[in-house]
């Protein structure tokens, strides 16, 4: 059985009214909900809520979802949407830079900054499969799931998207730097 | 390349490393505590839906097995029995029956208990209607599926930890595919045995249910159904079961019924890890075709004495899947072919290897075996009974279960038996109580018809024509605390002829027609206590006579244990009980390679499980020299096994009995060995179970070996 046909009945279940069904949604994608809010949001306390959030709105709005076994993608698309709102809500509150303030990382060195901000430069994306990938270390079957693309599709856009971080940093000087270090 | 991999893991690392986040731990409770609404929101359509999945009931009662459907169909059986005798149950019960042919699905749940196990038997299956398939749950965590459709059988067990695939003997089918075939097999049974039916109101669980009671008996066992109806939907939510011994009620059994809607598909649907190995069981193919003797190809059919007898295709073509539960460890089997029409026909020999077989069976004039039975004077008798047996390789004799001949009496002691295949060691048995008498063994070929010498029955080694057969022993079996120990089989064996009784439910057994003023030898087997023998003599034409057993390993409890004796190691170094002190030790004696193998296996499990905890196996191999019975073990044939299986455990073979010959009494003395003697081995292979101090606590049993590794662990 898939991930997917377990969603679905998951999802049936909930739908139901069963809240044991709807827990288990929640623990099967609350972390992937939170890296896509990340990867908007570049924070951590205001991903966590907009996981928390997305779960509201998929509660309330369970019956909608036609085709049970797509919940993933679905959720996916729900948190995405409240990501934003959150996102729009603090620009107009705080600054137009979206890019992260090394919020809870700020003993990075250098290098890490680079890359925060190279992963940041990337199309939304490149940058919801990188940081799906790597901030709660997802696997490919989950970032499938959530992105709604097959395994193999993940791996493709994870590979072009690291080599487009991979030019940045050659532009800022940082690849070079280590293909020194290694060829020594 | 190098480079640019080395690239990338450093890239992986340095992405990974800038923005690793925290892990997201999700907090259901704390989602739902600070979401009220969205909660509220989900709750409201509970039930509203039309089709709500699974009807979950907590039922308080003890619960059993027994197909759901049998309790059902039983009392639905009982209303076609008695049809217009109950005023509305006809009607109520048509309801029943048209809801209850919708489900696609149905699980039951519950537990089974019986008057000589100590625990109840949990019981949970599904039976799919619609996708053919079965799914059982064991106690053990012994998981089955049966698919019947691609006839393949899927089991995990968690002490192996392997999912084993087989194939299922073709032509095997869900034999309740709709609960409709059930009523028809159950008005069968129901006209059998009378049985009345009431139908009441009640409640359960606190809703309001219809209560169908079922009585059925047959004077001596009686049954007692009751199933509780949910009026709204008319489908079975619960049903008990009780079965009565005379006024002893022996089993109980209870289940609730449930509907789900998403039936499990496959057996990772009911709890099996996702990790467990997926093996497909050795079964070897043996192929073959049926000609004539000029080699023309023959359409029949081929009973191979395992399974149901297999047909054959217009050109004589046939394929046979051994079933993995058949050993094929074992000696050669013996199977038959004939033709249609049943003029031609041969017998064969099979199996003893594993790799597959190609078969060409040629097919002769089927055989006539005529013959009379006759006493000394040659007065021929008609009451004596006349069987053909087959030689088996091994030496033994057979009956060929669903044998293709018959046989005819015509009187003054003649017999006649028609359709006998060619090819196999034959040879007429007759005997009658206290008689027997047999011709030479011949492989039947040749001839048409073969005509036997007079068979002449000579009273049996031991007895004299003037030995009265008519002596009836009766008593009782009992425990080591003298209760009533209930169906066990007592058998007394007399020459070729045996005698058979089940106890009832207070322990009582009858034996009758055994021969007055004569020493006879009997045995009883339960589980847990093993064989035991007891020898009597019907003095008198009533004899009463009761058998007490006790469990394997009694003498012994709670005495230091007698320590090992084994002749030789074969996987590891010597070893001595004194080394294991602060262990607890399962010590598996009487091991037999030929029909042992579940069993150590089993023991492999126990040490995956507890190995860590604490538990040691041992197992001890019988003495090879004496072994025959099922087939030669040689030391590299256990080599082998050891090797191919896995197996970490010490391995030893049992010393010579001798060794322990001032140990032991001079009768306990078996050419089993050392060990097997010294313990007193009564069922093999026998498990003992030493405690931390070396202590010999118990000899378990199947249903109670963990709980007593668990509590000898914990001391």
């Amino acid at each position: 059985m898939t991930t997917d046909e377990q969603d679905g009945q998951l999802v049936q279940g909930a739908k139901q009214g069963s809240l044991d069904c709807f827990g288990q949604l929640y623990h099967r994608y609350y972390a992937s909900m939170v890296a896509l809010a990340y990867s908007l949001l570049a924070d951590r306390h205001l991903s966590e809520d907009s996981a928390q959030e997305a779960f509201a709105v998929a509660c309330r709005d369970l019956q909608n979802l036609r085709c049970n076994d797509k919940f993933a993608g679905w959720l996916a698309g729900i948190c995405r949407n409240v990501a934003k709102q959150m996102l729009r809500t603090r620009k107009e509150l705080i600054s137009n830079d979206h890019t992260p303030a090394a919020d809870d990382k700020s003993e990075g060195d250098g290098v890490s900054e680079t890359i925060r901000r190279a992963v940041w430069q990337l199309a939304p994306a490149d940058r919801e499969v990188i940081v799906l990938r790597y901030y709660n270390d997802l696997s490919y079957e989950q970032i499938a799931a959530v992105l709604g693309i097959s395994e193999l599709a993940v791996h493709g856009r994870l590979v072009r998207s690291k080599r487009k971080i991979e030019k940045i940093l050659r532009r800022n000087g940082l690849m070079k730097d280590h293909d020194e270090k290694i060829t020594k | 390349m190098t480079k640019k991999s080395q690239n990338n893991d450093w890239l992986d690392e340095a992405i990974s490393k800038a923005i690793c986040g925290q892990q997201a731990i999700p907090d259901f409770e704390k989602w739902k505590s600070v979401h009220p609404s969205a909660v509220e929101y989900l709750r409201a359509f509970a039930g509203k839906t039309k089709n709500f999945t699974t009807w979950r009931m907590v039922m308080k009662n003890r619960i059993t097995k027994l197909a759901v459907a049998a309790i059902i169909l039983a009392v639905i059986s009982g209303i076609y029995h008695f049809n217009g005798s109950i005023d509305g149950a006809n009607t109520a019960f048509a309801q029943v029956v048209e809801a209850f042919q919708k489900m696609s699905c149905m699980r039951m749940v519950g537990t089974k208990t019986r008057i000589r196990e100590k625990a109840p038997r949990t019981i949970d299956s599904w039976t799919c209607f619609d996708t053919k398939t079965k799914i059982v749950k064991d106690m053990d965590g012994k998981v089955s599926l049966w698919n019947y459709e691609t006839h393949e059988q899927f089991e995990y067990s968690p002490d192996t930890g392997k999912i084993t695939v087989s194939q299922m003997p073709e032509g095997s089918s869900l034999k309740r595919m709709s609960p409709s075939d059930l009523v028809d097999e159950l008005i069968q049974m129901g006209k059998k045995k009378g049985s009345t039916i009431e139908r009441k109101e009640g409640t359960f669980n606190g809703s309001h249910v219809e209560i169908f009671d079922l009585t059925m008996t047959d004077g001596q066992n009686t049954g007692k159904i009751q199933l509780r109806v949910d009026p709204q939907k008319n489908l079975p939510i619960a049903g008990e079961w009780q079965t009565f011994e005379f006024d002893v009620n022996v089993d109980n059994m209870s289940v609730r019924f449930e509907y789900p809607q998403n039936a499990p598909k496959d057996l990772y649907d009911v709890g099996v890890p996702r990790t467990a190995e997926i093996v497909r069981a050795e079964q070897p193919m043996i192929r073959g075709r049926l000609v004539n003797a000029k080699g023309q190809p023959v359409k029949g059919i081929v009973d191979f004495g395992v399974e149901k007898p297999l047909a054959t295709n217009e050109s004589g073509e046939f394929s046979f899947l051994v079933p993995a539960w058949f050993n094929d460890t074992m000696q050669k089997q013996i199977g038959y072919a004939r033709n249609l029409e049943k003029t031609l026909s041969r017998g064969f020999l099979w199996g003893g290897k594993k790799e597959q077989a190609e078969l060409k069976i040629v097919l002769e004039p089927s055989v006539r075996i005529t013959g009379r039975v006759v006493d000394a004077e040659s007065r021929g008798l008609d009451d004596a009974k006349v069987e053909l047996w087959v030689a088996m390789p091994s030496g033994g004799w057979t009956n060929i279960s669903n044998n293709p001949w018959q046989m005819k009496k015509e009187g003054e002691g003649r017999f006649t038996f028609e359709d006998v295949p060619v090819g196999l060691p034959m040879d007429v048995h007759a005997e009658k109580p206290g008689f027997q008498g047999r011709t030479p063994m011949a492989v039947v070929a040749g001839a048409t018809t073969v005509t036997l010498k007079d068979i002449v029955l000579k009273p049996l080694p031991g007895f004299e024509e003037k030995t009265q057969w008519n002596a009836r022993l009766s008593g009782r079996v009992l425990d080591e605390k003298g209760n009533p120990m209930p169906r066990l089989e007592v058998h007394i064996g007399v020459g070729t002829i045996t005698f058979n009784d089940t106890t009832n439910s207070r322990g009582e057994y009858t034996l009758t027609g055994l021969p007055q003023g004569k020493k006879i030898q009997g045995s009883v087997y339960a589980d847990g206590y093993g064989h035991t023998m007891f020898r009597v003599v019907c003095d008198t034409p009533n004899k009463n006579f009761d058998i007490q057993i006790f469990p394997q390993g009694y003498e012994l409890c709670n005495k230091p244990a007698p320590g090992l004796f084994v002749e030789k190691w074969l996987n590891s170094p010597p070893i001595t009980l004194e080394q294991y002190r602060g262990k607890v030790v399962l010590l598996q004696i009487g091991v037999y390679l030929q029909t042992s193998t579940q069993e150590l296996e089993k023991m492999k499990g126990l040490l995956r499980r507890y190995g860590d905890k604490g538990l040691e196996v041992i197992a001890v191999h019988m003495r090879l020299e004496n072994l025959d019975w099922a087939g030669k073990v040689t030391e590299e044939m256990i080599l082998d096994f050891i090797k191919s299986h896995d197996i970490k455990f010490p391995f030893g073979i049992d010393d010579k009995s001798e060794k322990v010959r001032d140990k032991v009494s001079n009768g306990r003395l078996v050419g089993n060995g050392a060990m097997y003697a010294l313990y007193n081995v009564k069922a093999t292979p026998a498990l003992y179970l030493i405690d931390k101090k070396g202590i010999v606590r118990i000899s378990p049993k199947r249903d109670d070996i963990n709980e007593w590794i668990e509590k000898l662990l914990a001391e």
